[in-house]
């Protein structure tokens, strides 16, 4: 059984923000939800200031405080690594997204069919559509997944439940990469098994120093950060809309 | 005018088949609020939690703040009904029985406030059919199940011998529903010295369970909180905190309760101001404890100032937060622990006043603590605000309407007295010597503990 984790190398990262709109397109995240967020940190005082990025997906932890909170196990880590949500039997509470350090879980605080870009029933734009398929009806987000075989796949299924990152396991499954990693430029982000010492992201550990975000919670991340960290004066730059 | 058994026992019986116009009118008006959030909740179901202010990173709001609060109103009647009577504390027997009240009536608001902020209320079965003992959210509905059930044999011990007498005194002229109720619940209770016996062994062994179960209640709802990476929340501190602030509020809420039941059920004469006196020193205890935890609190993080705890500090001093914590020290503890302290304002309105801003400081002190925990930013963002919107309000109204509500039906079907214990302790001769001392010096004095 691989151990999957991802290596993000900060020093490569340019902030061009792909990983967010491919894990928007591959996932159908609602308005509002990045399951994978960039910050735009800026450090110092003009004119010495520095800007530094911050690729956030979930962190798929080995000591998940969200799956040790999680009162029906909807929350659960699966033997590969992944940190996975079951929408079919999240309950709503949210003690998930209190208990997570790192603030990735996002939750349908309404109807995702009404918190689309567009409004696919809209005669108007069912003529540019053209009888294609919805994004939130691609198949493979709503087939069942894993030993398990639980509903942990893509967003946008029903109201009040709680989704994040699942580092696309319905492509991990088929041996395909994440679609964050898979779209990144600059080959910042590196996907593949930390138990194997020939994949993408062990080479990467070997080659540079890395950290962890908020190594002193003791949650073990499986996502490692290479290259200088962002300092601790960092401020984030543009404020994302977190009222709507 | 002597106040005997007899005439105890007419004046609860009474006051239960009484319906003045004030309980009529004072029902209707909470019933449209019961109704009022009920349609705030359909809305709610049918829109998703999005018609709440609740939003990523702030997700638990004015629901989980009201749901701290009522576990912590419970916490009231339990302690002064069972750890009075561990004590054998004679002036407890008046009050017990609407402490007991208020246990049931608030516990059972508090897991109703759970449903209000669940996103899928309907599957809240699965905590049954997979419910995993690491979380302690399922520690919480475990512990809440137990006081609940505890609370309720506990106050059922307590009311059966009330029960008894309403049955044989007015049984026949009650409408026919509370004859149902009173002959049904009364059981074949004849007051028999074998009953008496078996009822007094289990009075006694609830007592010294409801306690602890009690205790680990509130731990436990803390524990919700503490059981989390979160700075503010983060303390080994948090349990005990919690349980001196249920029962600061419990007892204010329990005199506020005393002196309305009092009012309209004529019992001037068994609740007398030495009982009001008693309740606060027991709330000025109380809030002197809190003060003291408040300070060492303030004091240890305080002049450290490190990361995470300095935020905090800063929006309770003068941030986003401040206005709730000033006015949660100030109003919430100084000014009932100064009203206590006084001599002068040492009476029932001073005690009704200090109580009633007792609860609305723990309100305000449940309020920073939830929202100002979830404020704390732990990745390089900007602090989110909260607002609650009117669908929260008018749920949150509904609720406590609710509460009061509960009372009000509870009040109705048992005497709101408990004749058994007044007796038993004896409380009934202590009410007559304050009668007496009241009409010789023209004026009640202190209270005599």
């Amino acid at each position: 059984m691989p151990k999957y984790g991802m290596t993000i190398d900060l020093d490569r990262c340019t902030g061009c923000r792909s990983c967010m709109v491919a894990c928007k397109i591959e996932n159908n995240t609602t308005q509002n939800a990045f399951w994978m967020y960039v910050f735009r940190l800026e450090e110092g005082k003009f004119p010495d200031t520095k800007i530094s990025f911050l690729p956030r997906p979930c962190q798929h932890c080995d000591n998940a405080p969200c799956v040790k909170v999680c009162p029906v196990g909807a929350r659960y880590k699966r033997e590969d690594g992944i940190v996975a949500t079951d929408w079919d039997r999240c309950i709503g509470c949210r003690y998930c997204e209190v208990a997570c350090p790192y603030g990735v879980n996002s939750f349908n605080y309404k109807d995702p069919k009404k918190s689309q870009y567009m409004d696919w029933e809209d005669p108007d734009i069912q003529v540019a559509t053209a009888g294609a398929v919805p994004s939130w009806a691609n198949p493979s987000l709503n087939e069942k997944y894993g030993s398990e075989n639980r509903s942990i796949a893509g967003s946008n299924h029903i109201k009040g439940v709680m989704e994040k990152c699942t580092f696309c396991v319905q492509r991990v499954e088929k041996d395909m990469l994440p679609a964050c990693v898979d779209t990144c430029p600059t080959h910042a982000l590196q996907f593949g098994d930390l138990d194997d010492p020939d994949s993408a992201p062990s080479v990467a550990i070997k080659e540079k120093d890395g950290f962890k975000l908020l190594e002193d919670r003791n949650t073990q991340p499986r996502v490692t950060y290479l290259g200088s960290p962002f300092g601790p004066g960092a401020r984030e730059i543009e404020r994302p809309s977190v009222k709507d | 005018m002597t106040y005997s058994t007899e005439s105890l026992e007419r004046a609860t019986v009474e006051a239960m088949q009484r319906f003045s116009k004030r309980y009529i009118i004072s029902f209707i008006v909470l019933s449209a609020f019961v109704v009022a959030g009920i349609v705030a909740y359909i809305n709610q179901l049918q829109n998703g939690l999005y018609e709440t202010g609740m939003r990523d990173r702030i997700t638990w709001g004015l629901y989980i703040v009201m749901f701290v609060f009522f576990i912590g109103a419970s916490m009231g009647g339990t302690f002064v009904s069972a750890a009075l009577r561990l004590a054998d504390m004679g002036w407890r027997a008046p009050i017990s029985r609407g402490a007991e009240y208020i246990t049931v009536s608030a516990l059972f608001t508090a897991s109703l406030f759970i449903f209000a902020d669940m996103g899928h209320p309907e599957r809240a079965i699965n905590i049954l059919l997979f419910g995993r003992w690491e979380s302690p959210l399922v520690w919480d509905v475990y512990g809440l199940n137990t006081y609940i059930a505890g609370s309720m044999v506990y106050l059922y011990l307590a009311v059966l011998p009330d029960l008894a007498l309403v049955r044989d005194r007015v049984g026949h002229q009650l409408d026919p529903i509370r004859r149902l109720f009173v002959i049904m619940f009364s059981a074949s209770w004849t007051g028999h010295p074998k009953q008496v016996k078996a009822l007094d062994t289990s009075l006694k062994v609830m007592t010294v369970v409801i306690v602890p179960v009690a205790v680990m209640m509130h731990t436990v709802t803390s524990w919700i909180f503490g059981m989390t990476l979160r700075e503010p929340w983060d303390s080994p501190m948090f349990g005990i905190y919690f349980v001196v602030g249920a029962v600061y509020s419990g007892v204010g809420l329990i005199v506020v309760f005393m002196y309305v039941m009092r009012r309209m059920n004529h019992m001037e004469a068994f609740l007398t101001e030495r009982h009001f006196l008693n309740m606060g020193k027991l709330l000025a205890g109380a809030g002197g404890v809190m003060i003291f935890f408040q300070i060492s609190d303030l004091v240890t993080a305080g002049f450290k100032l490190k990361g995470d705890s300095a935020f905090n500090l800063y929006q309770l001093a003068d941030g986003a937060m401040a206005p709730i914590f000033w006015t949660y020290i100030w109003v919430g503890l100084m000014i009932p622990l100064a009203l206590m302290l006084l001599p002068w304002t040492r009476t029932i309105w001073g005690v009704l006043i200090a109580s009633v801003l007792a609860n609305v400081g723990m309100m305000l002190e449940r309020y920073f603590i939830v929202i100002g925990g979830l404020r704390l930013p732990l990745n390089p963002y900007h602090a989110p605000s909260y607002m609650p919107t009117l669908t929260e309000l008018t749920i949150v109204l509904g609720l406590c309407s609710l509460f009061i509500l509960i009372l009000m039906i509870m009040m109705k079907l048992a005497p709101a007295i408990s004749v058994q214990e007044m007796i038993e302790t004896g409380e009934i001769e202590a009410v007559q010597h304050d009668a007496r001392r009241a009409a010789s010096t023209d004026g009640p004095e202190g209270a005599v503990a």
